[in-house]
C-alpha cells in the first residue's frame, strides 16, 4: 500500500468524521401530515375543519376552516408558508395564529403549506 | 453553661435533625417513586434526547428531571394526593379528557416523601434569583405583559387562565397546560428559563418558540415581565 493511498484514506476518514459533527440534532425530517397532526390539529382539527380542542367560544377569532375552498383560495402557497413561519400578523391575519419558524425548518414548513393547499383545501 | 447557650445548641440540634428528616424522606420518596413504577412514564434524568414526534407521542407523562426547579414545594404534595388534569386533552394526544384523572393518587405520607424527592431534582444550569415571585408588578409592566399574554401572542389560545382573581370561570384553550393557579404551582425563574429556551425542557412541545434562529420576538425584559405575569395568575 503506498503512502499517498494511506494519506487519502486518512483525509476521507477525517472528512466523514467532521461531517458527522455538523449533522443537525433533528436528523429525521417529519413528514407534513405528522407535523400537521402534532402542531396544527390542536386548533384546526385533525380534518382541518377548524374544530381542534382549542377551538372554543372563548377565542376572539375561531381557527380557520382549512377545508373551506372559497375562503382558502385567496391564500397562495407562499402566503401560507409565510404565515406558518412568522405567524398570522405576517399576512395581516389573527395573532392567534402563532409562528413556527423557530420550530420547523423551511423545507418542512413548505411541505406543510403544500399539504394545506393540496390535501385540506384542495385549492 | 447558661440558658442562652443551651437554647442555641438545642436549636442547632433540631435544625440538623430536621435536615436529616427531609433527606430521609427524600430517600423514601425515591424508593416509592421507583417501587410504584413512576419512572415508566416520567424521566428523572435529562435533558431529554427525544428526536422526533413519533418518539414524543409515545411519551406517557412529562419529564420530571427539573421538577424541583419548576414547581413550588407545597403544590406537588397536594397534587400527588389529589391528581387533577392540567390540560383538557390526554397527554401526547388531542382526545378530550373525560371522567376522573387516571394518575394514581398517593397517601399523605407517600405524597410528602415523593414530593420531597422530586424537589431535589433541579436543573443545575438554570439561573435563579432572576424573577421574584412575590414582587408586585408595576402597573405599566403588568399592562404590557397582560397585553402580550392576551393580545399580542394570545397565549390563552392554548392555556386556560383566569383574567381576574375573582373571575367566575377560566377562559382559553385546552391543548397547553392550564395556567389557572400558576401562582401556587410554578416558580418564576423556571417560567423565565422556559420562555428563553423551551426546547431544553420540552424538546418537541407544541408551543411555538418565540426566541430562536429565525426571529427573536421579544427582548429579555419582556420575557421577564411575562414570566412574572404568569406566576401571578390565580
Amino acid at each position: 500500500m503506498n503512502k499517498s493511498f494511506c494519506l487519502s484514506i486518512m483525509v476521507i476518514s477525517v472528512a466523514i468524521w467532521s461531517f458527522s459533527l455538523v449533522i443537525p440534532e433533528r436528523v429525521l425530517a417529519e413528514d407534513a401530515l405528522t407535523n400537521y397532526n402534532w402542531y396544527c390539529a390542536q386548533c384546526h382539527g385533525e380534518g382541518g375543519e377548524g374544530d381542534g380542542p382549542n377551538a372554543g367560544k372563548d377565542l376572539p377569532v375561531a381557527p380557520r376552516n382549512l377545508t373551506k375552498k372559497e375562503e382558502m383560495v385567496k391564500f397562495s402557497e407562499e402566503m401560507i408558508f409565510n404565515t406558518l413561519t412568522k405567524g398570522g400578523p405576517a399576512n395581516n391575519l389573527s395573532t392567534l395564529m402563532p409562528p413556527f419558524g423557530n420550530i420547523l425548518p423551511p423545507d418542512e414548513l413548505k411541505a406543510l403549506a403544500k399539504l394545506v393547499r393540496t390535501e385540506l383545501c384542495k385549492c | 453553661m447558661n440558658y442562652r447557650r443551651m437554647f442555641m445548641i438545642g436549636l442547632s440540634i433540631m435544625a440538623l435533625l430536621s435536615i436529616n428528616w427531609t433527606v430521609a424522606e427524600a430517600q423514601d420518596g425515591k424508593g416509592i417513586f421507583k417501587s410504584k413504577g413512576c419512572g415508566d412514564c416520567h424521566a428523572v434524568e435529562g435533558p431529554s434526547k427525544l428526536k422526533n414526534i413519533e418518539d414524543r407521542v409515545k411519551q406517557k407523562g412529562p419529564d420530571l428531571w427539573f421538577a424541583g426547579s419548576k414547581f413550588k414545594p407545597r403544590y406537588l404534595k397536594t397534587w400527588l394526593e389529589k391528581p387533577s388534569d392540567l390540560t383538557g386533552v390526554k397527554y401526547s394526544e388531542l382526545l378530550p379528557v373525560k371522567g376522573k384523572n387516571s394518575h394514581p393518587a398517593l397517601s399523605g405520607k407517600e405524597a410528602s416523601d415523593v414530593s420531597n424527592y422530586l424537589m431535589t431534582l433541579k436543573d443545575k444550569d438554570m439561573a435563579t434569583g432572576i424573577i421574584d415571585d412575590k414582587k408586585k408588578m408595576k402597573r405599566s409592566a403588568l399592562f404590557k405583559a397582560g397585553t402580550l399574554f392576551q393580545k399580542t401572542q394570545v397565549c390563552f389560545g392554548c392555556h386556560l387562565f383566569k383574567p381576574k382573581k375573582r373571575a367566575k370561570r377560566a377562559i382559553g384553550g385546552f391543548s397547553g397546560p392550564s395556567l389557572v393557579g400558576a401562582k401556587k404551582r410554578l416558580t418564576g425563574d423556571w417560567v423565565y428559563s422556559y420562555l428563553k429556551d423551551q426546547k431544553r425542557y420540552v424538546p418537541l412541545g407544541r408551543m411555538p418558540i418565540y426566541q430562536g434562529p429565525t426571529f427573536q420576538a421579544y427582548p429579555d425584559k419582556d420575557l421577564k415581565a411575562l414570566a412574572q405575569y404568569i406566576v401571578n395568575l390565580y
